[in-house]
């Protein structure tokens, strides 16, 4: 039987495997990084939007993988646009979503640094 | 309630923080979700406009623990925190709690640090490398090089056993400091007047990324991004920390000479971004 955290980390591995000899890589690792202290400091919505404003396919890609989390764990089941599908969640729902693709992207992060070598091109 | 309710809500808060980092930004979701491109400049100036006629915030004393202390303005802008991260890019130190904008205490104990080290490098005869003479400091290597008395840059006063006070008032790895800087609070802090809208707007990015001419036909790329007005005056405090006990009168000589440093380095150097353009200068 598998825990909980070993389901989350094993998604984290597929999703960082998809990108790993992408040629945005590198930037997908900065951003990984980043993404786990957007989320504490702006809240999950407004990075969700910062991410989609920017039209860039690593953000692009790490916005696809939150929403592969969200469908795996069951609590995304419709095909609304995240935002969409945030702005309509109780408030009390979107605080324990946050928390749980927050506990997410710390493993993306961790796994996206093992996998990913750093070429500095992000920014 | 629904998370997309919380927008009729926005003219309620009062925290600047909360509403510059959260919940601003529900007033755009929809436009965002749609591919719609939101202005930078829109999100500050509605971020202005939320704060109009919002009170006036008062700082309360901090007494008991201040042993030292002083006011300074803003002699230009200043902006802090701008590499936090925010949906406009360029992000901006709030306290967590209070929500208003602030100085952390380290960025203070920093200065003074800057300024003490600048003030041993002048002294010495010959040239001195700042990360040598910083290196040796925190490892409480001996200075002999070091005089027994040396002046404050740009300041008269005297500071006598350079290295010793140095060590007493900032700590090495070996040991805590004994001074303590505390976070400085504005004294009163207006959200509906004292922030302000600021841009930069760099003419020749694709001349330094992209090794392009330097040329006339090259765009500017406008950049807004928040900033508090000139003027705005700030309380700088001083604290002693019970470590090991300190004589009356060398207590005193330390405050003394942390309260000058950090003065002339508020001064004349500054905190915070942009420190060469003349912000986060105080007179």
């Amino acid at each position: 039987m598998k825990s909980k955290v070993q389901e989350v980390a094993k998604l984290a591995y597929e999703c960082v495997m998809q990108v790993k000899d992408k040629d945005f890589a590198s930037k997908y690792l900065s951003y990984a990084r980043k993404l786990p202290s957007m989320i504490t400091h702006n809240g999950l919505l407004v990075t969700v939007a910062f991410a989609k404003a920017k039209k860039e396919q690593a953000w692009k890609t790490l916005l696809e993988h939150i929403e592969s989390f969200l469908r795996k764990e069951g609590i995304k089941k419709d095909k609304k646009d995240l935002i969409e599908f945030l702005s309509d969640c109780e408030v009390q729902e979107y605080r324990l979503i946050t928390k749980r693709v927050l506990g997410f992207s710390i493993w993306l992060k961790r796994i996206a640094e093992g996998e990913i070598k750093d070429e500095g091109k992000g920014d | 309630m629904k998370v997309k309710e919380i927008k009729q809500l926005l003219s309620q808060t009062d925290n600047p923080a909360l509403l510059f980092n959260k919940l601003l930004l529900f007033k755009y979701a929809e436009q965002i979700s749609k591919g719609q491109e939101i202005k930078k400049k829109d999100y500050i100036e509605s971020f202005l406009e939320s704060l109009r006629g919002k009170g006036v915030l008062k700082q309360s004393k901090l007494e008991g623990i201040s042993k030292e202390s002083f006011k300074l303005k803003t002699a230009y802008r200043l902006v802090i925190g701008a590499g936090y991260p925010s949906f406009v890019e360029n992000g901006f130190l709030f306290h967590h709690i209070y929500g208003i904008p602030y100085i952390p205490g380290e960025t203070l104990k920093g200065l003074a640090r800057f300024v003490f080290m600048l003030s041993i490098a002048e002294s010495l005869r010959e040239e001195v490398k700042l990360s040598k003479l910083e290196e040796d400091l925190s490892e409480e290597k001996a200075i002999d090089v070091v005089p027994q008395k040396i002046k404050i840059l740009f300041d008269d006063y005297e500071i006598e056993n350079p290295v010793g006070t140095f060590l007493k008032i900032f700590g090495s790895k070996k040991r805590r400091g004994q001074i303590i800087f505390f976070d400085a609070y504005p004294v009163s802090f207006n959200p509906s007047r004292d922030f302000e809208i600021d841009i930069m707007n760099p003419h020749y990015g694709e001349y330094y990324q992209q090794n392009k001419a330097p040329a006339d036909w090259l765009n500017p790329t406008p950049i807004h991004f928040l900033a508090l007005r000139e003027g705005i005056e700030f309380e700088f405090s001083l604290g002693v920390a019970p470590l090991e006990p300190l004589r009356e009168e060398e207590e005193s000589i330390l405050l003394e000479t942390a309260k000058r440093l950090l003065e002339i380095g508020l001064k004349n150097f500054g905190v915070g971004s942009k420190k060469l353009k003349g912000y986060g200068w105080f007179k």
